[in-house]
């Protein structure tokens, strides 16, 4: 059978030239032999040569690694993605290559699964978006993505916050003080007045907490809250948001985190910092033309 | 109390931080090949509910920062509807004063 050619995977653009020595070693720990697991498709080491390199074009660099057609082609990648040890490895593989790259220079990271069929595909997607490109990266120098998570226990943050709320506490002696039938709808009444304090309470602490972060930064995004099944965690999350924070202003912006850290975790809140991240919430073009129309509405 | 500092990336031992910017984030480009994560039949359920899943805070109430057209693409979304509305309706009134 004749093997197929194989495909080109792209990580990140960058404007200046990786160094040598990091490509080299991101290279030789990508293509380590790595244990087979069952279910898991079999290394391809031996008919594709994964090795990291940049492909020039436009004053940009593509780094990228050649990857093999099974694994990586269409059905194959398809297959891949609902193996959940695949995933794993090879979005960890992503986030290494990208973050190693970082360390040097301003990078573009693309999202996982970004794929060519030939370096000229990827010298043509240069050409076509170059000039995006290059912008994107100067606004972005000097500058890092952080992320702020909270985390909320519900049931504990409802106790501590009925202890301090006089309407469900005045509803607790008159349940006590009434019949069956009653109590009971003084009990549902109380669930729905509890609710709602819980609300209140965590949309105003998220809210403060993330306001402050902000006056740190230089942008601010809001993503969606993950579940459970996701975060492995066993509170909620209440609050998903990235940053992008000048490099001078790290330490301001880990003071605030901290005070806030120390502020709320008596209230049951718990906070969970991390980075500097690859900018992947802030190197979409879409970032710009919202910030014209909030300044416009504004 | 122990002191929780940031956590660097590649140390993150949640996965979620990761998969959630990887696969959901980033410069997105039509490749040679192309996957659409939210089309594909077989993939995992993780990563399923990482991109489709309902958001438990909005379910909550916790939903502060849904009317900010600069946090939220949803409030982009209506801010543009009612835009949209609006300008049918300027051109409606046009249409029936030039009759």
């Amino acid at each position: 059978m004749k093997q197929k050619e194989s495909l080109i995977y792209l990580y990140c653009v960058t404007k200046r030239k990786p160094d040598r020595v990091v490509i080299d070693a991101l290279t030789g720990s990508i293509s380590a032999p790595g244990e087979v697991r069952e279910g898991m498709p079999r290394p391809f080491v031996d008919e594709v040569q994964e090795k990291i390199y940049p492909i020039y074009s436009q004053g940009l660099y593509a780094i990228v690694t050649m990857v093999s057609p099974i694994e990586f082609g269409e059905e194959g990648l398809k297959n891949n993605l609902a193996n959940m040890k695949w995933v794993e490895k090879n979005v960890r593989r992503h986030e290494m290559v990208v973050e190693n790259i970082m360390e040097n220079m301003t990078v573009l990271p693309f999202k996982f699964g970004t794929i060519f069929k030939t370096e000229d595909g990827v010298k043509k997607m240069l050409a076509e978006r170059g000039a995006d490109f290059k912008k994107t990266i100067a606004f972005l120098e000097g500058k890092g993505e952080w992320g702020v998570k909270i985390y909320c226990d519900f049931k504990k943050f409802a106790a501590s916050a009925i202890k301090e709320d006089k309407e469900t506490k005045d509803l607790d002696e008159e349940i006590s003080a009434s019949g069956k039938g009653k109590a009971y709808l003084l009990k549902k009444k109380q669930d729905e007045l509890i609710k709602s304090v819980v609300t209140q309470k965590v949309s105003g602490y998220t809210r403060d907490s993330f306001e402050r972060l902000k006056r740190t930064s230089l942008e601010a995004k809001i993503n969606k809250t993950l579940p459970k099944e996701v975060t492995e965690k066993d509170e909620d999350m209440v609050l998903n948001a990235a940053f992008l924070i000048d490099k001078n202003r790290v330490k301001a912006f880990d003071d605030v985190l901290e005070r806030l850290k120390t502020e709320y975790s008596d209230k049951g809140l718990v906070f969970e910092g991390s980075g500097p991240w690859p900018p992947y919430n802030f190197c979409l073009p879409k970032i710009y033309d919202r910030r014209r129309m909030h300044e416009r509405v504004t | 109390m122990a002191e929780q500092k940031m956590v660097h990336p590649i140390a993150a031992t949640n996965l979620a931080d990761i998969l959630e910017r990887v696969l959901d984030k980033g410069i997105v480009i039509a490749g040679d090949i192309r996957i659409q994560l939210a089309d594909i039949d077989l993939l995992n359920i993780k990563i399923r509910l990482l991109i489709a899943s309902v958001d438990k805070a909005m379910l909550m109430g916790i939903n502060w920062w849904q009317q900010d057209s600069y946090l939220s693409s949803k409030a982009k979304d209506s801010e543009l509807k009612r835009e949209n509305s609006a300008l049918k309706k300027q051109l409606e009134r046009s249409k029936t004063k030039t009759r």
